[in-house]
């Protein structure tokens, strides 16, 4: 019989085996130009005979303020770098300093984004939950736009933050949280009352407490809704979000046992059962029963409808419960033994392992480092009832050796690559439900897979780079590129104004400058934070050679080209923006 | 020819249209038309197969009421199988393919090592191929492809995903497309008087030797492959409808692929929304049946008929439909089912090769039958049916490769090919070191 692995491909097979002992052939194809004008050369997703060697996993280290602000922030916007190299005199000082300034927000003036968000368009934002669920998910005679106009405006807000708030490091944070207590929002209620949970149950917390953030998650009504406790009660237990409490917002499936009797679960030295096993899930749900919203059910004379967070006790389970190692008596006060599981689950030590080492994965590395995972998780439990806990802990990630030296080991998923580009170009951008790049902008970002709050499961978008390398994120993400590189105002000014910006930089005010390489250059700077091989900036400039109009003798890269005219043949003005949409398509520009 | 021309596409290329290299006709190298395909649909989020194909006699049907007061089928509108059990009454399409002979329904599979009622580590167990392990970085489709004997050395498309992110079963294969709308998948919206320059010049600043390049470099592949077809004004064979809305859509975009003879021979489909924690619904019409069922039933249909009707499409594919588990057998007080255990796998196909019925060990609905006294008990490994498809369909015997630890492989028998001696051997065990690096 055969081998069963393809000869070219046996010794990467075994050279790649992954933890299992179950590799693959790390094969792959290139089209380059002499591989594309060869004779018969036909694309193909597989070749036997792999045109280039087997991946490298060694990335140099760019520069600290370019590694931090494509990681800790949605990437570089005009005047980032400058602003972090004159914060002291050596790596660790300047980091410091900007992670230091990053988690004290408050210190940080935010007015150019604020005046953004104060446009008219935004009018549900500053709504209270009651006025949100009066207002958007009670009346009948709505439309469906008005109904879910919070959610929208949102998602537009939070762009809007992305690429303007100076406050950074948070808005990271907040998507971070969003994703761990991920909720659907384009569905109702959810989408009615989404301002309340981005606002008041999320945000305050993402630098702030892990205990205090999981009981206004426990009590929001989105989640209550999302995960179907609001319906939970003694006579049928839904034990949807106590699952998920569990799996996704705590423990973790990490320290799930599965299928094991409660009183086999091993105990760690301080007597903690080491992880948790259905009977933990079921009983969980119990303590959870009568946790629901004020929606006017028909059960409960009472109920004020307001669609805030209710405790119906007569839809409680009263009797005694175990869970984690713990007999709960039967008769608490009013919600305590869902408080008593939610203090056992942040106090856990496998809760801040499994929380601690999804927050390295979002900040540095898709393989978190198990020593780092350890040294973080010990400063988030030891500060678990500390009001700055999650702060400490990121300081501690983004200050660890580890964030300095390790670059490469992730890639920008599409949300972080677009909202990246608009900083980049310093867009002049308005987003908002009642604007139709917006609009097209949404649209399109759904195509990449990766528009915020539409992951429909509870686990949030996937954070790792063998998800999104897939040819979907990446195609319609620089199709994407292209589209903002062409959209003008009413006026007729590109808000993605690169060629202004080109004319007004210093290092570019002598047209003698205006040559392909040295606005390769520039905008390769631009983008990363720092300049690339030169070959690389070289093959960028290649395109300006010449238009798909353009026949006669190509233009040199070092020879100046005309940016006061945008005419046949050459068009060098869209050669520009054509330019700078394929260097945001770079493979530098997708690394973090 | 869609919206990224052919001039612009050949350009790319190098090429002038006038003295194309064989692209007038979009014919690829390897327009092969020998291979089998497997082709895999995963709902997401665990589908009641109890009210899919629901018991119809015997204390088992009993059992069934009871447990489920409010969401039973009612067995007036039970469409009748094989009088055991019955098919969900909006899953007409289903009927007709089991008394066709064209679906084989295995009854209470499961992973078998270590159970699980999370959706994301039951789906991961799945995927990876390795039950008891959820660090292995690779999926069993991707190992399936890996050990194809005797390839071409080059294939245009030989694996899709039609989705938008790569799924489990296909982590760690760089040969997959992965794709959901071929219509926006390219970057000809780039200024028109510059998209064919920056088409030629992409390419050259993604072939470094990174993880990242090299993921890069394979979606221009796919965006110059995808151009260069049209995948607009598509008309289905034999008079097929596809359901509206996003399965109909991506079954519809695979059956096209499979007719472009471009090497297909893997596929994968996600289903979302099984997940009715909550107002499932309990007959003819509801959550389940309108939005589930009827398209999955449709769809699944059309498929078959589409690729029935010309060539010998259906003869070389095999559809696979998996869930991560099934759900619990007792109805929650929301008028929905929360996570249980033991699911089916539907096997679909050409009627030579299917052994349509049902299949496997039924366990029983009875409180001491049932997994922890709750879900239905798991009697058939999901890797001993997956094994019979690799081996009587695929012709691929390596299942210690695929399947890393199983053993003891019997066929269930359903469906018809020619059984090969299962090779246990794992080629990365470090055993395969020696010899096998030449």
């Amino acid at each position: 019989m055969d081998s069963p692995i393809h000869n070219t491909d046996r010794r990467a097979f075994l050279k790649f085996s992954g933890s299992a002992g179950v590799g693959l052939a790390a094969y792959s194809n290139l089209s380059t130009a002499a591989a594309v004008e060869s004779a018969g050369w036909q694309p193909a997703m597989y070749r036997a005979n792999p045109l280039r060697s087997a991946a490298s996993t060694l990335t140099p280290l760019p520069p600290l303020a370019a590694m931090t602000l494509n990681r800790a922030a949605f990437g570089v916007a005009p005047g980032d770098i400058e602003d972090f190299n004159a914060r002291g005199a050596s790596d660790l000082a300047r980091l410091t300093s900007w992670v230091d300034e990053q988690l004290d927000p408050q210190s940080i003036d935010d007015s150019d984004l604020e005046s953004r968000l104060a446009n008219p368009a935004f009018r549900t934002l500053n709504k209270s939950l009651t006025q949100l669920w009066i207002d958007h998910y009670r009346p009948e005679n709505i439309t469906w736009e008005e109904r879910v106009r919070p959610a929208w405006e949102i998602l537009y807000a939070t762009m809007t933050r992305a690429i303007y708030s100076k406050r950074q490091l948070h808005e990271v944070m907040v998507d971070f949280w969003h994703n761990h207590f991920n909720v659907y929002a384009y569905e109702t209620p959810n989408a009615s009352v989404w301002v309340h949970y981005d606002r008041d149950v999320i945000r305050p917390h993402a630098f702030g407490n892990f205990r205090q953030m999981l009981e206004a998650n426990a009590k929001s009504t989105a989640m209550l809704y999302y995960l179907d406790n609001v319906d939970s009660s003694d006579e049928g237990p839904n034990e949807n979000y106590a699952r998920e409490l569990l799996e996704l917002h705590t423990l973790g499936a990490e320290n799930y046992l599965g299928i094991m009797n409660q009183w086999d679960v091993p105990k760690d030295s301080q007597g903690r059962p080491i992880g948790y096993v259905d009977g933990d899930v079921l009983e969980v749900a119990r303590c959870f029963t009568g946790w629901t919203v004020a929606n006017g059910h028909w059960s409960d004379p009472s109920d004020p409808d307001t669609g805030e967070f209710y405790y119906r006790d007569f839809w409680h389970d009263r009797f005694q419960k175990y869970v984690l190692g713990e007999f709960i008596p039967a008769d608490q006060a009013a919600l305590q033994d869902g408080l008593r599981v939610l203090d056992k689950l942040a106090e856990h030590p496998g809760t801040a392992n499994y929380i601690c080492r999804k927050l390295i994965r979002r900040l540095i590395t898709d393989e978190p480092p198990e020593s780092l995972v350890a040294s973080t998780a010990a400063v988030f439990h030891a500060n678990w009832q500390a009001p700055d806990q999650i702060a400490q802990t990121v300081r501690h990630i983004l200050l660890s050796p580890e964030f300095r030296t390790t670059w490469g080991a992730k890639m920008k998923r599409p949300f972080e690559t677009l909202m990246g580009a608009m900083r980049v170009c310093g867009a002049e951008i308005t987003l908002n439900p009642d604007d139709n790049d917006s609009e097209s902008l949404t649209w399109l970002m759904e195509k990449t897979g990766h528009l915020p709050f539409s992951w429909i499961p509870p686990n949030g978008f996937p954070d790792t780079r063998t998800t999104w390398q897939g040819s979907t994120p990446v195609i319609m993400t620089w199709h994407i590129i292209n589209w903002l590189m062409q959209i003008t105002d009413a006026g007729g000014h590109f808000k993605l104004d690169v060629l202004n910006q080109t004319l007004n930089a210093p290092e570019l005010a002598d047209p003698a400058n205006h040559t392909p390489r040295k606005l390769a250059a520039f905008w390769f700077e631009r983008s990363l934070g720092y300049p690339p091989d030169a070959s690389q900036i070289a093959k960028a400039a290649e395109m300006l050679t010449h238009s798909d109009e353009y026949t006669g003798t190509p233009w040199g890269l070092d020879e100046p080209i005309d940016l006061s005219q945008d005419e046949w043949p050459h068009y060098w003005q869209s050669g520009l923006r054509t330019l700078v949409a394929l260097i945001l398509m770079s493979p530098d520009f997708l690394q973090r | 020819m869609s919206r990224m021309n052919r001039r612009a596409f050949l350009k790319t290329l190098g090429l002038s249209t006038a003295a194309g290299l064989g692209w007038r006709n979009m014919a690829f190298a390897d327009a092969s038309d020998t291979q089998n395909i497997v082709i895999v649909i995963f709902l997401r989020g665990a589908c009641d197969f109890l009210n899919l194909f629901p018991p119809v006699s015997g204390a088992d049907r009993n059992l069934y009421e009871t447990a489920r007061p409010n969401l039973k089928i009612p067995l007036g509108q039970v469409l009748p199988l094989d009088g055991q059990f019955g098919a969900h009454p909006a899953a007409a399409p289903l009927k007709t393919l089991f008394d066709n002979n064209q679906l084989a329904i295995v009854r209470a599979v499961g992973n078998t090592v270590q159970p699980s009622r999370s959706h994301f580590d039951a789906q991961t167990l799945l995927e990876s191929g390795t039950p008891g392990t959820k660090g292995t970085s690779t999926g069993w489709l991707a190992r399936y492809f890996s050990t194809i004997p005797n390839l071409p050395p080059s294939i245009t498309i030989p694996s899709v995903a039609a989705s938008s992110y790569t799924p489990t079963s296909f982590l760690g294969d760089p040969s997959v497309l992965t794709m959901d709308d071929p219509e926006y998948f390219s970057l000809d919206n780039a200024h028109w008087g510059w998209d064919e320059r920056m088409a030629a010049v992409l390419p050259t600043l993604h072939t470094g030797d990174s993880p990242l390049e090299q993921a890069t470099s394979q979606a221009i592949t796919a965006m110059q492959i995808i151009g260069s077809q049209d995948f607009t004004g598509y008309v289905p064979g034999g008079g097929a409808v596809y359901p509206n809305g996003y399965f109909g859509d991506q079954l519809k975009m695979l059956a096209q692929i499979i007719k472009m003879n471009v090497g297909l021979r893997t596929g994968t489909l996600d289903f979302g929304g099984w997940d009715t924690h909550n107002d499932q619904g309990n007959g003819a019409t509801g959550y389940f049946a309108d939005n589930l069922v009827t398209p999955l039933a449709n769809g699944l249909q059309a498929f078959l008929t589409d690729l029935g009707a010309s060539g010998n499409y259906l003869h070389r594919t095999t559809v696979i439909v998996q869930t991560e588990f099934g759900r619990r057998v007792r109805e929650n007080a929301d008028y929905g089912t929360d996570h249980g255990y033991g699911a089916d796998i539907l096997i679909s196909g050409d009627a030579s090769q299917i052994v349509g019925g049902f299949h496997g060990s039924w366990p029983g609905l009875a409180s001491n039958q049932l997994f922890e006294g709750m879900d239905v008990a798991v009697t058939t490994d999901y890797r001993r049916v997956l094994s019979e498809i690799l081996i009587r369909r695929l012709e691929n015997p390596y299942l210690g490769a695929i399947f890393p630890g199983y053993t003891g492989y019997s066929p269930l028998g359903v469906v018809q090919g020619t059984d090969l001696d299962p090779i246990y051997d794992n080629p990365s065990d470090e055993i395969f070191s020696d010899g096998f690096e030449d």
